[in-house]
């Protein structure tokens, strides 16, 4: 299991006790989307929530096997979410959607993904819930308009880089090529 | 509410700067600014005092912050067509305001707020603007990697050219349609109501994101990038 250290701006291999997640949370969530105060469920963002969602595995061209929800469109997690903690609110939240769920009970693993890795948290963007996996809130990225893409990965927005999961629940940090002209 | 500016002067916030005064500030932040604002504007007779921006007059404000930008790139795409290598420090400034202020607030309000309330009626036109937004992330990463390389080659050089030469050509349209299509379709797709919750939302938003002085900061910001490249004196576009 990979974990964010805002020290060092880096993943590392571990699984943090309460005292460090909470060490490393509340930096970042003043650094973050700047948006710490939880909204209670933003009634003008028109995110629909569903009754039943799925994650799975499919694969993305240049980054291999990658968690997608049910549509085929990438799952990504953001490090300064500090596990089990939503801190993209807001115009965060639009560019980043969160994958949310009426109830925890909607939640489904397709084929490749661990079921014992999914989970939910509150959503403060809905008052909903927020799909988890090995412990991130899960987004979507706005500039994947079509399925099967992960235009996302890697892009430092919002406070901090935004990178697709494995179907162990590690994020993938492979660095997309630099494009000169938009292309890429 | 003021905040002191770098020159020392009190800095106005956002709401003053687009209301025309700074008189108003301290009516005009925190939430239930807009209905309060509104409400006091209905019950005093004739039309005379400061307007509360409208959410697509926040976004056209915002917008007038990425016009200098590009006119920034612009400048710089000049100086490297002439041979000569830009201030390192411009190209880098110039950069995280896209990034910070452009690409991680005014295009998420976009996609969170407006874009899903007109894409049923648009939506090819919504789908090229989350395109577009995404092309352009992916350009300021690179301009944001070759500033911090130096600019020291001219393979480095004449990428940066072909960057901000395609930043800028994507740009221009991408705003132009936003406020003539994007934002008069908001307009008229939402109730009055809804017009003054989102421009509040906004403002709110801003506020927790960036502090009141926002658009002074980042307007100062701006200004620091154009002194740097010798644009930031407006009378020298006088034909």
């Amino acid at each position: 299991m990979r974990v964010w250290s805002s020290g060092s701006g880096r993943f590392h291999s571990g699984r943090p006790g309460k005292a460090r997640v909470a060490l490393i949370a509340v930096p970042l969530l003043l650094a973050g989307c700047g948006s710490s105060a939880a909204l209670a469920g933003d009634r003008l963002m028109p995110l629909r929530v569903p009754a039943r969602v799925e994650v799975r595995a499919a694969s993305v061209d240049g980054l291999g096997t990658v968690l997608v929800d049910g549509t085929g469109h990438a799952l990504y997690l953001f490090p300064p979410d500090a596990r089990r903690h939503v801190t993209c609110v807001g115009a965060c939240a639009g560019t980043w959607p969160p994958l949310v769920v009426a109830s925890r009970t909607g939640v489904h693993a397709g084929p490749g993904a661990l079921g014992s890795e999914l989970g939910t948290v509150r959503d403060p963007n809905t008052g909903a819930r927020d799909v988890t996996y090995a412990g991130y809130p899960l987004y979507r990225y706005a500039g994947d308009v079509a399925p099967g893409t992960a235009n996302g990965q890697a892009l430092r927005l919002n406070g901090g880089p935004w990178y697709v999961l494995t179907p162990h629940g590690d994020p993938v940090l492979t660095q997309p090529p630099y494009t000169v002209d938009g292309s890429a | 509410m003021t905040t002191s500016g770098p020159s020392g002067q009190p800095a106005p916030s956002r709401r003053a700067l687009l209301a025309g005064t700074a008189g108003v500030v301290g009516l005009a932040i925190g939430a239930g600014a807009t209905e309060a604002a509104n409400a006091l504007t209905r019950s005093s007779g004739p039309d005379t005092g400061p307007h509360v921006a409208s959410p697509g007059e926040e976004l056209m404000v915002e917008h007038g912050v990425l016009k200098r930008v590009l006119l920034a790139y612009r400048a710089i795409g000049d100086r490297l067509a002439a041979g000569d290598t830009p201030p390192v420090g411009a190209v880098a400034d110039a950069a995280n305001v896209v990034s910070s202020f452009i690409e991680s607030f005014h295009e998420g309000l976009e996609e969170a707020y407006v874009f899903p309330r007109v894409r049923a009626d648009h939506p090819d036109l919504i789908e090229t603007l989350l395109v577009q937004h995404d092309k352009g992330r992916h350009l300021t990463r690179t301009i944001t990697q070759l500033a911090a390389d130096g600019l020291t080659t001219a393979k480095s050089r004449s990428q940066l050219a072909l960057a901000v030469a395609a930043f800028v050509r994507m740009y221009e349209p991408h705003e132009a349609w936003e406020d003539t299509v994007v934002f008069p379709a908001l307009r008229s797709s939402s109730t009055q109501r809804t017009l003054d919750l989102l421009a509040e939302r906004f403002a709110e938003l801003e506020n927790r994101q960036f502090g009141d002085a926002a658009l002074t900061t980042v307007l100062d910001r701006v200004t620091g990038v154009e002194q740097q490249l010798g644009i930031a004196d407006l009378s020298d576009f006088t034909p």
